[in-house]
């Protein structure tokens, strides 16, 4: 037989009913025939044309059309000469987690998922803000999805997930984006049911809706992906889970159902009592056991168990809890007209202003202004001052944006991993409307996911061993932010196993981190779960346990200069505190003289400048110089050795120690002079330079000079470890080429 | 020109075009236009300490902080204060650096056939740092490839700030 060309596949093709079986193996053998003779062709191709023969010929007549329209289409790729696949959609359920249901259509499901492209005479620009516009939906709709757990019956969540499944629905045929379009239709025919109260909200409709969300997030995904040129490649398992949301459309509920979640309890009122510390456990059991008709508040009170006033606290936050869980839904953080602006010129606009209150600053500075004979001009200099400095808060404030969207992405991954791992968990967000520097919020979001993951497997305890220990059957997860002295602070509290200390020291001491003769506090031995590798789990889940994530949550939180604090009690539970900076641009700091070079000390770090006399001043054999203050001995770190400054004073008599760091972490700085306090810009100093030890940064003074910002906590560290900290002269080394 | 050195000829094809000449004592460099960003006259340079000898420190670009280099440091030749003493700044891929030079010279083209492959001996230049050597209205010009440069740079900063070494340097405020 000759060999088919390709234009007699696609006329075959074209003539070829659905129904005839004939027909379809003639036209399989014909493409067959087509990939063996045809040279050029990529392994991938003939796999993919040999997929597609296959399912030509085992398609039912039903199922035919559709494989024969993709068939079509990579006929035409293959013609233009362009790479083709023939894509198999997966058997199993959808992206989410819960286990699927089983399915309950028969017939099968071969129709396999084709690469289409975006249409030719698409607008870009349109298409980026459909796909923004869309995302900001669907994180709207999830936020409605998830109060819709608690609240079934919220008509007014079940309306924003309809309206949000329905405006990308239409955008999206508008913008020729047909199979987008077609999925959206099926998830909205769900929620309009649901809507007209056809169908009820269930577990297994809340399931699908959220399901629904990631899908459309997927889409969206893709065709983002696909503005650049790529073909289009639509989201696997989308053929099934669109017939079970047809089914559930429909009324049909699977055979087997998802287990059902324990709805998250209203917040009780013994609960509050005993976490507040008002009352114990055993005494509020006691007490309801006495008297089991009463309302537990009354009982507390005849039984005297409970102050008036803490009772009364109680029930009023019980009142607020319950109201916040009911009204979460707000639109938007802040009410108002907003508008949209490009983060890059929002990024530019800022850096700008900085920079004008620099140069304005500059000229206040400069000798001519500040002459006695030019008050006028001097005057006009500050006002105008004035005015740039109330232009750079409000820049600053630009960048600021609320944590709501991370504790809402929390709540998400917190229901999910509650399900698969099977611990009921009750979760709490305070303060979602706390806002944190845009560049902030960004570093944190990744840190909290491995925290949350952390508590959620290791923390918590299984219902049945929070049982055993009289604790609630959920566990409770805290997610606090709040602002606090100059700088933010995020709370993730658990009310789980706590953190075992024995088992820490046990196996820091057998990865080599310590040595048994070091005596540790709680805080120290806390803090070893942070070094790499690190994990006491007895075996890695797929959750966590690989001892990779609580290391790059440090790494992170110190990379936006943060600190952690873990405080924990066995059986009570764990509480890991984030103290963040307001924000990454500006420090307050002290500058300080050393030599004829000027650093800034961070003023967070700084607890109290003093001039010794010579009896504070001790030396310790092996540890170096130290000083007395106030009955504590602290040592001295010269910091003009540490940084190697030529002409810097060496005499305690004519210089100035500085108490810096915190906890065990304190050193007395030694420096010349104190030259004021400023709050100056940081800036990195640069990448070209790279991470030096000892240096947060630079920022620019006053004169134009770039100022070097001390990490204290990387100096203390330094004086600890370095080959400076001691008096023995440095290695002069020479660059060599 | 032994066969060992030749470059294909597509590679000094890759190499022609306008270059910014700069002396480093007697020496006259070529840096390739498109990673010049600007030429600033000699300014106050802060003094990193824990840093290579070769990175003098940074100065403040228009409210920006940028690393300064001194390339005479760099290739261990004699460091010389000139009048005409100068930084220029480059970028290469996203980093921005300002390299010290004694004089800037001009902006020649420098056509292919006129390039030849930095020899493997003789110059106090390390090769590497070279994308090879130009001849223009008879003068040599020691083409630099500044990507290597600078990211030997950030190398050599890695290894320094891990061994803890300082180098001496006469401190600048």
């Amino acid at each position: 037989m000759p060999q088919p060309s390709l234009d007699e596949l696609a006329l075959l093709l074209m003539q070829l009913d659905p129904a005839d079986d004939v027909g379809a193996r003639r036209f399989a053998d014909s493409m067959r025939e087509a990939a063996d003779t045809s040279a050029g062709l990529v392994p991938a191709s003939i796999i993919a044309v040999l997929k597609c023969t296959e399912a030509v010929e085992n398609a039912s007549a039903s199922d035919r059309e559709a494989v024969l329209v993709a068939a079509g289409t990579m006929l035409e790729a293959w013609m233009k000469g362009e790479a083709f696949t023939w894509v198999v959609a997966s058997r199993a359920g959808g992206p989410a987690a819960p286990p699927a249901p089983a399915p309950v259509a028969t017939a099968p499901a071969v129709v396999e998922s084709t690469p289409e492209t975006l249409p030719d005479d698409c607008d870009l620009d349109l298409l980026r803000d459909f796909i923004n516009e869309s995302r900001e939906m669907l994180v709207g709709a999830e936020a409605s999805l998830l109060l819709l757990e608690t609240n079934p019956t919220d008509d007014e969540a079940v309306n924003t997930v309809f309206r949000a499944f329905h405006t990308v629905k239409g955008t999206a045929a508008f913008l020729g984006l047909g199979g987008l379009s077609r999925f959206a239709h099926k998830a909205e025919s769900l929620l309009s049911q649901v809507r007209d109260r056809v169908v009820p909200y269930s577990a297994h409709t809340a399931d699908l809706s959220l399901q629904s969300a990631d899908m459309l997030r997927e889409f969206l995904d893709a065709v983002e992906t696909a503005t650049d040129g790529t073909p289009l490649m639509l989201p696997e398992g989308q053929y099934d889970l669109t017939r079970a949301l047809e089914d559930a459309a429909a009324g049909k509920v699977p055979e087997v159902m998802a287990p059902e979640d324990t709805p998250l309890p209203s917040p009780r009122l013994g609960d509050i009592l005993v976490e507040r510390g008002i009352v114990d456990r055993a005494t509020l059991e006691a007490v309801h056991a006495g008297e089991p008709a009463v309302p537990l508040g009354q009982a507390l009170l005849n039984a005297h168990a409970a102050p008036l006033k803490d009772v009364a606290q109680a029930l009023r936050q019980q009142a607020q809890q319950t109201a916040q869980q009911k009204q979460g839904r707000q639109e938007g953080a802040g009410a108002g007209d907003s508008i949209r602006v490009r983060t890059d010129r929002l990024d530019r606009l800022i850096d700008m202003v900085g920079e004008l209150v620099i140069a304005q600053a500059m000229i206040g500075a400069d000798e001519v202004v500040m002459q006695a004979g030019h008050q006028g001009l001097s005057r006009k200099v500050s006002m105008a001052g004035k005015i740039v400095r109330d232009l750079q808060d409000l820049s600053m404030s630009m960048r600021m944006v609320p944590l709501k969207p991370v504790f809402q992405k929390l709540a998400r991954l917190v229901r999910d991993l509650s399900q698969k791992s099977g611990k009921a968990v009750e979760f709490q967000t305070h303060g979602e409307d706390t806002e944190l520097d845009r560049n902030m919020v960004d570093a944190i979001a990744d840190p909290l996911v491995h925290m949350v993951r952390n508590s959620l497997d290791h923390g918590l305890e299984t219902p049945d061993e929070r049982k055993v220990s009289g604790k609630r059957p959920a566990g409770l997860l805290r997610l606090s932010a709040y602002h606090a002295g100059g700088a933010v602070v995020v709370e993730l509290h658990d009310d789980g196993r706590g953190l075992n200390r024995d088992k820490i020291i046990a196996k820091a001491m057998a990865k080599g981190l310590i040595d048994s003769s070091k005596t540790l506090t709680d805080q120290d031995v806390f803090a070893l779960i942070f070094a790499p590798g690190f994990s006491t789990a007895d075996q890695v889940t797929d959750i966590s346990g690989r001892g990779v994530g609580m290391d790059v949550v440090r790494r992170n939180i110190e990379g936006i200069r943060g600190r952690i604090e873990i405080t924990s009690a066995p059986g009570e539970g764990t509480t890991f505190k984030l103290r963040l900076p307001l924000t990454l641009a500006i420090t307050d700091g002290m500058l300080v003289r050393v030599g004829l070079e000027r650093y800034i000390v961070p003023t967070t770090s700084i607890q109290l400048s003093f001039r010794p006399s010579p009896e504070q001043i001790c030396t310790v054999a092996g540890r170096g110089e130290m000083v007395v203050l106030r009955g504590e001995t602290l040592p001295i770190v010269r910091l003009h050795r540490l940084f190697n400054v030529q002409g810097a004073s060496e005499r305690f008599d004519e210089s100035l120690l500085m108490l810096v760091g915190d906890g065990d972490k304190r050193v007395a700085l030694m420096v010349d002079d104190l030259l004021g306090q400023h709050q100056v810009v940081a800036k990195s100093l640069g990448e070209g330079i790279g991470r030096v030890d000892g240096l947060s940064g630079g920022a620019i003074l006053g004169d134009g000079r770039v100022g070097l910002i001390i990490d204290i906590g990387q100096l203390v560290q330094l004086s600890r470890n370095g080959p400076a900290a001691d008096d023995s002269p440095r290695a002069d080394r020479r660059a060599v080429a | 020109m032994s066969t060992a050195t030749q470059q294909a000829p597509t590679q000094q094809g890759a190499h022609a075009g306008k270059y910014l000449t700069f002396f480093l004592g007697n020496e006259e460099y070529g840096l390739k236009i498109l990673t010049v960003h600007e030429i600033i006259g000699m300014m106050p340079v802060t003094r990193v300490p824990r840093t290579p000898e070769f990175i003098r420190g940074v100065v403040n670009l228009r409210g920006k902080v940028i690393p300064v280099v001194d390339l005479r440091i760099r290739f261990a030749m004699e460091v010389v204060e000139t009048q005409d003493v100068c930084i220029i700044v480059v970028q290469v891929r996203g980093i921005q650096m300002g390299i010290v030079v004694d004089r800037v010279s001009e902006v020649v083209t420098v056509a292919a056939d006129d390039i030849e492959p930095p020899p493997s001996f003789g110059v106090d230049v390390p090769t590497d740092f070279l994308l090879g050597i130009g001849k223009c209205q008879g003068r040599v010009k020691l083409l630099l490839d500044i990507d290597h440069v600078l990211t030997t740079t950030e190398l050599d900063q890695a290894a320094t700030a891990t061994t803890g070494s300082d180098a001496s340097d006469a401190p600048q405020a």
